[in-house]
């Protein structure tokens, strides 16, 4: 590999998937070391709160490198008082339909006048130009 | 020998600068060394490595949690990035709080301390070389940038160790 531009093909390399869990693993040990710290709390303090007597444990939650199970993030939230895991209802993004009339029309007709404000009210109410007389 | 700090772009960002260390005249840095060195037997864990020095000076910062501490003598901000605990390669940086971090070298740790390896002896000792250095020099003809972010002035040294 050529190191000039080693890190950037390094960078490149790594697959979507895998390198968003990188940053939500590195990102959720973040929240938690924040939530620690707004408590006042040394690890320590977490170890005690958890029931833990080994304070590596914590050190490896905190090291960016931990796969969280939600049982761990639910008892984490319990003794930080912080929701790490949001299980409100998901919005779902609804998809925007948008549609395109074309029409040609003579200018000589009657009703002419009239076509812009039949557009307007079949975008509206999406109805479909197929079913509107303009000539009635 | 000369060496120099030289900050890695594309692994830095408006959390933290991520440096490392030119050896000599050449333009490859020790981190870049430790990707040459160790990309074969441990491709996923560097690419693991490298992903998260990315997040570190993007979005993180250099927070103390990523980093196992006391690596080096006593203060001086020798410290080594954690690694998967099911895996041994370690890479040894300088922390300047959560802003600013030197990236050594290292390599696979199979011996009790560091000490016992002389390869991982090198690059530790290297940085708390550095670190020495860094800090006799800070304030005079180096100084951190405004935004604590950069180290500004002359990032050159003379590695005189041996002599």
């Amino acid at each position: 590999m050529n190191s000039n531009n080693l890190i950037e093909e390094l960078l490149n390399s790594i697959s979507p998937e895998e390198s968003l869990r990188i940053e939500n693993r590195m990102l959720m040990a973040a929240k938690i070391d924040d939530a620690i710290k707004a408590r006042g709390w040394k690890k320590k303090d977490l170890m005690k709160a958890l029931g833990k007597t080994n304070q590596s444990e914590v050190t490896k939650w905190l090291s960016g490198t931990h796969n969280f199970t939600q049982d761990l993030l639910t008892d984490l939230g319990r003794v930080l008082d912080v929701n790490f895991l949001n299980l409100e209802k998901p919005v779902i993004n609804k998809e925007v339909i948008s549609k395109t009339y074309i029409i040609t029309v003579n200018a000589t007709a009657p009703k002419a006048s009239y076509a812009n404000d039949i557009l307007v009210s079949c975008a509206l109410n999406n109805d479909s130009l197929s079913d509107v007389n303009f000539y009635n | 020998m000369k060496c120099r700090l030289k900050k890695i772009t594309n692994l830095s960002g408006n959390k933290a600068s991520v440096y490392s260390v030119v050896i000599g005249d050449g333009n490859k840095t020790l981190y870049e060394q430790f990707i040459s060195e160790n990309f074969d037997l441990y491709k996923s864990e560097i690419i693991n490595i490298n992903k998260r020095l990315q997040v570190i000076g993007t979005q993180t910062g250099a927070r103390d949690i990523f980093f196992k501490p006391n690596e080096g003598a006593l203060g001086d901000g020798v410290v080594a990035l954690y690694d998967d605990p099911k895996k041994k390669l370690r890479l040894y940086c300088i922390k300047y709080g959560n802003q600013i971090i030197i990236v050594g070298g290292g390599g696979s740790k199979n011996t009790r301390t560091l000490q016992d390896d002389p390869k991982l002896k090198d690059e530790n000792y290297f940085l708390r070389w550095l670190s020495k250095q860094i800090t006799s020099r800070l304030n005079d003809d180096i100084r951190f940038s405004k935004d604590g972010l950069d180290f500004d002035g002359n990032l050159e040294f003379e590695d005189n160790r041996n002599d």
